[in-house]
């Protein structure tokens, strides 16, 4: 993790070939050409179902209307400049949200792992908390916290942190027991043990939680969005919803999904970096 | 078990001159870890409890090798985890001449490498050094020189993933010597690897011994590797866990693959194997 990276940098370049693993290596950019045109023929087939069923079906615009119209749609929100203060806010609150709930989902997971105090004390609450349903919760954060930025971030860390949390404990089990066995002899302090192997060894549980935590800080911005904002990109749907303009509607939606798979994108592209030993 | 120091050189097997030497009393002047009536017992999972040691007595002298056979289960590991510092909840007594510092002066090795899969070789070996903060040019220049010891040294940067078995159970030794140990323990370090692969790694821990002279504790289920090894064998027997005996072995500390076919080696490996049935 960081020290790897600072030591990686303070080390002079290497002088013995690096012996690399056998197989078949598929260059970098191929890989991404194909995977970029494998996701733009299944885009195309998609789009053109959808051209197809609606002018053979005859369905209405309201319902749902053509591709053209919602690209058009989307077009317009860039034209008249909506799209990118909307989109730029819900961004940043996604973008905080998840980083915020990362932090201190991660540092409740060692806590929880490390103290049995804070287990007994806090765990029953968590997972009530966790039980109870968020869209029950977003009201009340609303009633509390006003229609503010507070309250839509306080839902979002609620949402996050508790992936991550699960994903600290996980990870943490990990340490196998003769290398807990060796912090021991070395006699690592409790703040090198963490930063040296319980968070590394972690790592890999984190990047599988941190998928579910983007993905749910996307939840919980919209939620609080349409709950609550006047802003954002779940303002834009609300918007299209109540003007019965479908196409501002679903061009909302398909750009929310966009903001999805970058932020999944994100996340993976950490794992390629992280986790490059494990390839 | 109180007559060890008698048996040490028991067992039927005829010393050659040159462990003679090393053997009686120059080995006691200068012992580095002494136990003294030693006894542990666990409380199992029915909270009954279980005799693991039960009274041992051993010393340890300063560059010796010393390997600990016996059955499974007869507390090997047990012994060689309170030495380490690992288990302090024992009666009995052990005392060192210079009480270990604590992160500095225990090597341990174990059945499984143990790497840090997320980290080069070459930072796996020098953990123990980052731990300390050690930044010495000597430090750096004692990894070099283990990583060139076992073979390593083309591999310092790849991962452990890259390496074959034994190439990680090489690093695990050169980590548990990178800080300059007063003591090396292992625990069945050759036990999970193939028959070749082991061969070379004694011969390797030989070749490390002789640069290092470290004063090494084996345990091993392995007659042979024991009579290959060790100074000293010390026999155990299983429930409660003693010490049967402790044997000198008849071989010149000057060991080369050959030994293994010297009738000595056979005779004394033979006398260790009926002694642990
Ligand atoms: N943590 C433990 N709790 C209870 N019993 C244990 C524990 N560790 C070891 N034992 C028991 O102590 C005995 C000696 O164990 P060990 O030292 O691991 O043997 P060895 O290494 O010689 O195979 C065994 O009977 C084992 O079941
Ligand atoms: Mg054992």
């Amino acid at each position: 993790m960081s020290g790897d990276t600072s030591t990686a940098l303070r080390e002079p370049v290497p002088a013995p070939p690096r012996p690399r693993p056998t197989g078949r290596p598929r260059p970098a950019a191929v890989r991404i050409t194909l995977g970029v045109l494998a996701a733009a023929a299944y885009l195309a087939v998609v789009i053109a179902g959808w051209s197809v069923y609606v002018r053979v079906a005859d369905v209405p615009v309201y319902l749902l209307p053509p591709p053209g119209e919602v690209w058009d749609a989307a077009r317009d929100l860039i034209g008249n400049g909506q799209l990118w203060p909307n989109l730029g806010f819900t961004a940043r609150n996604i973008a905080l949200g998840f980083v915020g709930g990362t932090l201190i989902g991660t540092l409740l997971g060692w806590l929880l792992w490390s103290s049995r105090w804070a287990r007994e004390l806090l765990a029953p609450y968590i997972v009530l908390l966790q039980a109870a349903p968020k869209i029950a919760v977003a009201p009340l954060l609303v009633l509390w916290f006003g229609l503010s930025q507070t309250s839509q971030l306080v839902l979002i860390l609620l949402l996050a942190f508790f992936p991550m949390m699960t994903a600290m404990l996980l990870g943490l089990r990990d340490v196998p027991a003769d290398v807990a066995t060796l912090g021991r002899l070395l006699h690592l302090s409790r703040w090198q043990y963490l930063r040296t192997i319980q968070l590394p060894a972690a790592v890999p549980a984190l990047l599988a939680g941190a998928k579910v935590a983007v993905i749910d800080s996307m939840t919980g911005a919209f939620l609080a969005e349409y709950l609550s904002a006047q802003k954002g990109l779940g303002y834009l749907m609300v918007l299209g919803n109540t003007s019965n303009d479908t196409p501002l509607l679903i061009a909302a939606v398909v750009i929310t999904v966009l903001v999805g798979l970058a932020g999944f994108g994100l996340v993976s592209l950490a794992e390629r970096r992280l986790l490059r030993w494990n390839r | 078990m109180q007559d060890h120091q008698g048996s040490r050189n028991g067992g039927g097997s005829r010393p050659s001159p040159a462990a003679v030497g090393v053997d009686g009393g120059s080995a006691r002047t200068n012992t580095l870890v002494s136990a003294r009536g030693v006894s542990k017992t666990y409380t199992a999972a029915n909270r009954q409890p279980v005799l693991a040691l039960s009274d041992v007595d051993l010393d340890v002298a300063q560059g010796e090798i010393v390997a600990l056979i016996g059955p499974s289960g007869c507390g090997k590991s047990t012994l060689l985890r309170m030495i380490a510092g690992l288990d302090n909840d024992y009666d009995g007594e052990l005392s060192w001449t210079r009480a270990p510092r604590p992160g500095k002066d225990i090597g341990f090795v174990f059945q499984e490498p143990a790497l840090l899969p997320w980290r080069t070789v070459e930072r796996n070996v020098s953990m123990g050094l980052e731990a300390q903060r050690d930044r010495s040019a000597e430090g750096k220049a004692r990894v070099r020189n283990l990583l060139e010891l076992v073979g390593l040294t083309e591999f310092a940067r790849s991962f452990p993933k890259e390496l074959s078995g034994g190439m990680r159970q090489r690093a695990a030794i050169a980590r548990a010597l990178a800080y300059d140990p007063q003591i090396l323990l292992m625990d069945e370090p050759f036990g999970a690897l193939d028959a070749i692969t082991r061969d070379r790694l004694h011969d390797d821990l030989l070749r490390i011994w002789e640069q290092t002279h470290k004063t090494i504790v084996l345990v091993t289920h392995s007659v042979e590797e024991a009579t290959y090894l060790a100074d000293r064998v010390a026999v155990m027997s299983a429930r409660p866990g003693r010490i049967k005996a402790v044997h000198q072995v008849p071989l010149d500390r000057d060991r080369t693959p050959e030994a293994r076919r010297l009738p000595q080696f056979a005779e004394f490996s033979g006398m260790l194997r009926q002694e642990l049935q």
